[in-house]
């Protein structure tokens, strides 16, 4: 049986640290660690981007963390190690806003619940970022609406997926 | 009977909460116009009507149904949407 840990952190006290969550997924049965790691860019949409604010619902955000987690210990098996921490408060450019790691006695697994869950996440976790720009500007992205419908990914073809949202309308992130 | 809304994202703008005044018997997809009221007067960069029709409502442990009955002093969150990771 496995472990997940979730958690949001203010980065202005504590920022996310990779290799922690790396560690926590290194267990003994493991054969495969996997490891995502979202950082701010220094660009979106042709303008340049200086960092970005990040406003998390905590609670909520935390129980969507979990529900994602459990459905890829669902999809991908109860042996899973699974950390999830999402920043809250500004980032510079290179910042970490997410940190995923996800451990497994076989690299199918790891890769799998590693893209199920940053999908997911993306889609669902009440998290919104305000964009700040060289031109002294800033501007909230716009998100994915959220729905009382659970997202369908195909846990068999996760790398050619889309999630679906609402209504049937599809869309990518970066 | 009177309900608070705590904002985030976009909404941020608007203050922490707003508390809004709806009828005794109102559900969740009572709550919009009334928000879009309260909030007539700001000036925002975005399109305050629309983004409130594409929010959510929420409590801390769930996303709450359109048809979900309110209740007297009830703490809301609206949810717009979402761009984490």
């Amino acid at each position: 049986m496995g472990k997940i840990f979730v958690d949001v952190w203010d980065v202005t006290e504590k920022p996310l640290d990779a290799m922690a969550g790396l560690a926590y997924v290194t267990e003994m049965p493991n054969g495969a660690e996997n490891l995502f790691v979202g950082t701010v860019r220094n660009h979106n949409f042709g303008k340049k981007v200086l960092g970005i604010s990040y406003d998390v619902f905590v609670p909520l955000a935390k129980q969507s963390f979990l529900e994602v987690c459990q459905e890829a210990i669902n999809k991908w098996g109860q042996e899973l190690d699974l950390y999830v921490v999402h920043a809250q408060g500004r980032l510079d450019i290179g910042g970490v806003s997410i940190v995923i790691a996800v451990g497994s006695p076989h690299r199918d697994e790891a890769f799998k619940a590693c893209r199920y869950i940053i999908e997911e996440i993306k889609h669902r976790a009440p998290v919104w970022k305000l964009e700040h720009y060289e031109d002294g500007d800033s501007e909230w992205s716009k998100g994915c609406e959220l729905c009382s419908h659970n997202h369908v990914i195909d846990a068999h073809n996760i790398g050619e997926s889309k999630a679906h949202i609402g209504e049937n309308k599809a869309h990518a992130h970066d | 009977m009177q309900i608070t809304v705590q904002t985030f994202g976009a909404f941020r703008q608007f203050g922490r909460q707003i508390i809004l005044e709806l009828a005794d018997d109102a559900i969740v997809s009572d709550v919009r116009q009334p928000l879009v009221n309260a909030l007539v007067d700001y000036k925002a960069k975005f399109d305050i009507d629309g983004l409130v029709e594409s929010s959510r409502f929420a409590t801390e442990t769930s996303i709450l149904d359109e048809q979900h009955r309110l209740t007297e002093n009830m703490l809301l969150t609206i949810l717009p949407p979402v761009s984490g990771g």
